[in-house]
């Protein structure tokens, strides 16, 4: 069985400011990471190739510096990665993203699952994954937190909002998997050495996957961004006054009404 | 020494001053070791505030006591009496300079240790004294008990990098001690009493809790911006394993020169596993070594990698090897980082819930030399397993100096407690080492300065104290034992 695990490689959030002018991302100087849902996916990948043998391979559209993230994903157990990069991919939006994986994903050919995050820290928009799985016309159980392969099938828990189902798909599937699937592995020294002293990174431009220059980066991105902005937290005070029994219980009563305990 | 405690209430100051009656006054009445009683607290404002406060106290001879955020082991920072003048509002970085010694920050006492070394490292700098309580605890109290930290394996105690303090002295007069351009102070992780072999009285001021002045500004030295750096956890099987490579890499591996090296023994390894995030490991696994490995560029990485994998696989053998984790992400070593001050954390927590039956955790702070540390440790393990009490061994293991504490659950264990500490601390010196190598002694440990020192170095130090306040106001109880009223 073949996993292939998306990635992408983006600026550490919790180390970044948005400019309040100009409403972009101040980039300068962050971190780059992996993005946090995709180490989940990967873990899930690691996981199921421990019990049932597979080979992960790690797929990324970004330029070069993304070599590291798929360096790490390596480290972390991966089998292969495939870099693709092209500055025709520049400027993608999420639909020419999905485009392009999809055409590399053709190229890879044999594959039981696509396991991806739910979403990227820097954009928020949860649509590549989904929009992959249009892509290559595969069934898509997306939010999943617990999954399981029986034979030519995939058992997923998904939960979104309130609602947890349990959604069965016919593989070749795709799934993105939310941050309380797992706790991503750390990785081992062995692992980084081999990482980066033995496995090989494969670059692939527009011309190896077969893409339609009219479908990648720029020009096949419909997407338009009127206006990003910081969300504002409207947050809401409440005061309770009562003696301290009473207090105590009226904070429960909250904690209670909304789910938190 | 008599004082009245009514007195306070004519201290004249724009801050209102918190009296004994008032709630508010709980929050700073204990560290995280010991229990105290101010009867007043002021939460002072400015440097204004704090001479004119000196002054009537030393007046009145009323005592008073610094603090910082409080997070000292040793009681340093809770009086037993008089009033508590905390510094959690004189913060902030005045100024980063440069001339022809160096770049410097000039600093305010109460400035959060953690964003003291963000805001330098946003100036393209690097501080590099990070206490694993970094977050809470504040340059001046990191100054006054001469802190250490996590990375001091490669980078030293605060002394190292104070390069001028300015104090205020009882009478509210302020003097300015400053270092010679090449002055090397000692990096002895000696933090019993003051410092005997001061050249500069600089290096007096520096670890003397808060007894000799009050600290109102420091200029600190600061280091070109940090390089990365991975962390990795190494497993063994036994604390001895751990040891010897540890001792191994300090004596004999001088290529190897990691910012941090420390031991995380089998009872330590098992209050980090308390950490939720800690994952699941194998069972043969007893101990930890903790190291963080500096480099410059990805080359560089894998060249570091690829020595500390050598050294791990042919002491430990490859199975072991092959379980060691790393993070080399900030976020992967802040998590690395958290599970590390896990351990004092949940030490610390079910000392506490002890405390009502009159037990509590006994930690030790004592350091013995390198070449020592292998015969130290076999007497603390000795003592330790003959005390029948849970114990740990962890930390800064690569300077001679494990933290190694006893849960006590009442008062006739922490006799015990008390007795095995006591005798690892004659061990120590006996072996050329010392009873603080961090925390100080504040006001639970004095009794261990005669352990250390003769009679003749104990009064030539309350000499000192006398001449710097004659009227022993200063963080009275600290290192010495309170004179008598
Ligand atoms: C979980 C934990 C981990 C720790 N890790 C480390 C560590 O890795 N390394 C280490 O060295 N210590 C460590 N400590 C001990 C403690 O954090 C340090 O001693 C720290 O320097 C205390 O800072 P504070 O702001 O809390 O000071 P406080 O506890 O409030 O005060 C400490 C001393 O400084 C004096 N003081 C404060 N401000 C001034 C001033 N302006 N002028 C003169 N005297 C002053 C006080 O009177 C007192 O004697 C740890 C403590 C905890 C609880």
């Amino acid at each position: 069985m073949n996993i292939i695990v998306t990635i992408k490689q983006v600026p550490d959030t919790n180390n970044i400011t948005i400019d309040p002018e100009t409403g972009t991302l101040n980039r300068e100087g962050v971190p780059a990471i992996i993005n946090p849902e995709d180490k989940n996916a990967l873990e899930a990948a690691l996981t199921l190739k421990e019990k049932h043998g597979a080979k992960v391979i790690v797929l990324s559209m970004g330029p070069p510096q993304a070599e590291k993230a798929l360096r790490e994903a390596l480290a972390m157990g991966a089998d292969e990665a495939i870099l693709l990069s092209d500055r025709a991919f520049a400027g993608a939006d999420t639909w020419a993203t999905a485009y392009t994986l999809s055409c590399a994903v053709k190229k890879i050919k044999d594959y039981s699952l696509i396991i991806g995050g739910r979403q990227a820290i820097d954009g928020d928009t949860a649509q590549t994954g989904p929009q992959l799985s249009e892509c290559l016309k595969i069934p898509q159980i997306t939010y999943v937190q617990d999954v399981k392969v029986e034979g030519d099938t995939v058992l997923a828990k998904s939960v979104f909002g309130n609602v947890r189902r349990m959604v069965q798909a016919k593989m070749p599937a795709l799934l993105t998997v939310t941050k309380e699937m797992n706790e991503p592995r750390y990785s081992t020294i062995r692992g980084i050495a081999t990482a980066y002293r033995e496995k090989k990174i494969t670059v692939w431009n527009s011309k190896d996957v077969d893409a339609k220059p009219m479908r990648i980066g720029l020009p096949g991105s419909p997407t338009q961004v009127r206006k990003t902005f910081s969300p504002k937290h409207e947050r809401e005070g409440k005061v309770f006054a009562g003696a301290p029994g009473q207090l105590a219980n009226d904070l429960l009563g909250v904690l209670v009404d909304n789910n938190y305990v | 020494m008599v004082w009245n405690y009514k007195v306070l209430k004519s201290l004249e100051v724009n801050t209102p001053v918190i009296p004994k009656d008032d709630e508010r006054i709980e929050t700073y009445s204990e560290d995280t070791m010991y229990r105290g009683s101010p009867d007043a607290v002021l939460i002072a404002r400015d440097e204004r505030e704090i001479t004119e406060t000196l002054k009537f106290c030393n007046k009145n001879k009323v005592p008073i006591t610094f603090c910082g955020t409080q997070t000292s082991m040793t009681g340093a920072s809770v009086p037993d009496e008089g009033l508590l003048v905390s510094t959690e509002l004189i913060e902030g970085v005045e100024d980063i300079y440069q001339n022809e010694n160096g770049t410097f920050a000039v600093v305010k006492p109460g400035t959060v240790t953690a964003l003291f070394q963000k805001e330098v490292a946003n100036a393209g700098y690097f501080y590099p004294v990070a206490p694993t309580s970094r977050d809470q605890c504040r340059i001046g109290s990191n100054i006054s008990t001469n802190a250490t930290g996590e990375d001091s394996y490669k980078y030293g105690p605060v002394r190292e990098y104070v390069q001028s303090i300015d104090i205020i002295m009882p009478d509210g007069s302020k003097r300015v001690l400053t270092r010679e351009p090449g002055e090397h102070p000692t990096w002895v992780r000696n933090k019993a009493g003051y410092l005997v072999e001061w050249g500069n009285p600089i290096d007096l001021i520096i670890g003397s809790e808060g007894t000799l002045g009050f600290i109102s500004r420091a200029t600190i030295k600061l280091l070109p911006k940090a390089r990365p750096f991975f962390s990795a956890l190494i497993p063994f099987r036994s604390n001895w394993d751990a040891l010897n490579f540890a001792i191994d890499t300090n004596l004999n591996d001088k290529d190897l020169n990691p910012r941090t090296l420390e031991l995380i023994d089998s009872g330590a390894l098992k209050l980090m596993k308390t950490s939720r995030t800690f994952p699941e490991i194998d069972e043969e696994i007893g101990s930890l070594l903790y190291i963080k490995q500096e480099y410059d560029d990805d080359e560089d990485f894998v060249r570091w990698i690829e020595v500390w994998l050598k050294k791990i696989t042919h002491t430990c053998g490859k199975d072991l090897a092959d379980q060691t984790m790393v993070a080399f992400t900030y976020n992967d070593q802040e998590i690395f980082r958290l599970w590390r001050h896990r351990i004092p954390e949940a030490a610390n927590e079910i000392g506490r819930k002890y405390w009502k039956n009159a037990g509590g955790k006994i930690g030790s702070d004592w350091w013995a030399p390198m070449d020592k540390l292998a015969e130290m440790m076999r007497h603390f393990y000795l003592v330790a397993d003959a005390s029948g009490l849970p114990y740990m061994g962890y930390a800064h293991i690569g300077c001679g100096h494990p933290h190694t504490n006893f849960l006590s659950q009442n008062a006739v264990e922490k006799q015990k407690a008390l007795e095995a500490l006591a005798s690892c601390c004659r061990k120590a010196v006996e072996l050329g080492g010392g009873v603080a190598g961090e925390h100080g002694i504040g006001k639970i440990h004095t009794d261990l300065m005669p352990i250390q020192y003769s009679h003749d170095i104990i009064n030539k130090m309350k000499a000192w104290k006398r001449e710097y306040d004659p009227n022993w106001i200063l963080g009275r109880g600290n290192i010495f034992e309170a004179p008598n009223t």
